[in-house]
């Protein structure tokens, strides 16, 4: 009896010794921010290499899309088309960066027609399969390449836009269902 | 017995004249359509943005009817396909997707197509509709048959039509 007493209290101890441990471990991890950005290899529409060195100096935005989407890429470019032209020359102290996912029709050159529809400051990148997949595990974007009923190639992804500091360091994001006023105003205190 | 009867005889001529598919009318105001007992409204595209070879199309559709109506699809002389698609948003990640068996349009509801949600997809555009341009479309119902659109064209990400 005395026996089966101290497996159990033996057991709330390592209970509570565990629990601790966990809560300590979950609580160090609030203090650091999950990192988000860092170092990525690209190409951009004139076809020449394009990394994370390239957008520093200056605070970026950056989204996901592919060329072939019908809804939220066009809308999402166009957005950010109509704040870059608000901000007039502030725009020019931001960096606007269009990453194509589609690594099959995303070439640097279909990316450049498609982008001559929004702002010219708006920067558009594109890569192989591995080049993208490993820019969007760097920067905890989701996406995956579907086939519809029909044949056709789609793709779902993250549709947020990633706000970062002139130094790289992830700021915030924009969502797709946000206020327009309310997307200005963040974009407005990343080049204040 | 006679009322039976009866009420069976007028389900039938209605769904006889349904199924013909004859248009019982179709506007010829861009954007509005009324075809049995389906009223479409606020139909707009939007231009696409250059070298894309996808668009796609919105509208309100009512069902004024006592039956649930089905949009199948459609057509468009400007490209090769139109299905009916679907958009999600679930934690930050949209999602597209087609509607196989279309979209069903229960009695008294009404149904919005906007940027975001529900949107026909124009697949394999052979013309580019441009802002400004009024564009032809025609929508396949399960008991409406086919009906007739006329579509304003938006300019490039618009997410609403305005004059």
């Amino acid at each position: 009896m005395k026996e089966v007493r101290i497996v159990l209290w033996a057991l709330v101890l390592i209970a509570l010794v565990g629990g601790g441990v966990v809560l300590w471990q979950k609580n160090r991890g609030d203090g650091s921010l999950v990192s988000i950005g860092g170092a990525f290899t690209l190409t951009d529409t004139k076809g020449e290499r394009f990394t994370e060195a390239d957008l520093k100096g200056k605070p970026y935005a950056m989204f996901f899309g592919f060329t072939h989407c019908p809804d939220v890429c066009p809308t999402t470019l166009w957005e950010m088309t109509t704040h870059l032209k608000a901000l007039g020359d502030d725009g020019d102290r931001l960096n606007m960066v269009f990453v194509g996912v589609d690594h099959e029709r995303d070439t640097p050159e279909h990316l450049g027609t498609y982008l001559s529809a929004f702002d010219d400051r708006i920067i558009g990148l594109s890569g192989t399969e591995e080049q993208i997949a490993r820019m969007a595990k760097t920067y905890r974007i989701f996406f995956e390449r579907v086939e519809d009923a029909s044949g056709d190639i789609l793709y779902n992804h993250s549709a947020q836009v990633l706000l970062f500091k002139a130094n790289g360091q992830f700021k915030s994001t924009i969502a797709y269902e946000e206020r327009a006023e309310t997307a200005f105003e963040k974009l407005k205190l990343l080049v204040d | 017995m006679r009322f039976v009867l009866g009420a069976l005889f007028a389900s039938m001529l209605v769904s006889a004249s349904f199924a013909s598919g004859t248009k019982v009318y179709d506007s010829e105001i861009p954007g509005v359509a009324l075809a049995g007992t389906i009223f479409i409204s606020g139909a707009w595209t939007r231009q696409s943005p250059p070298g894309v070879t996808v668009g796609s199309a919105y509208f309100r559709i009512k069902n004024n009817g006592d039956v649930a109506e089905r949009l199948l699809g459609g057509e468009v002389d400007f490209a090769d396909r139109v299905e009916v698609h679907k958009m999600e948003m679930k934690d930050g990640v949209m999602s597209m997707f087609e509607l196989e068996d279309g979209l069903t349009i229960q009695p008294g509801e009404t149904i919005s197509f906007e940027p975001g949600g529900y949107h026909l997809m124009i697949m394999g555009l052979e013309e580019q509709p441009m802002a400004g341009d009024i564009v032809p479309m025609t929508l396949d119902f399960s008991e409406a048959g086919l009906v007739d659109l006329l579509l304003p064209v938006a300019p490039i990400g618009a997410k609403e039509f305005s004059q």
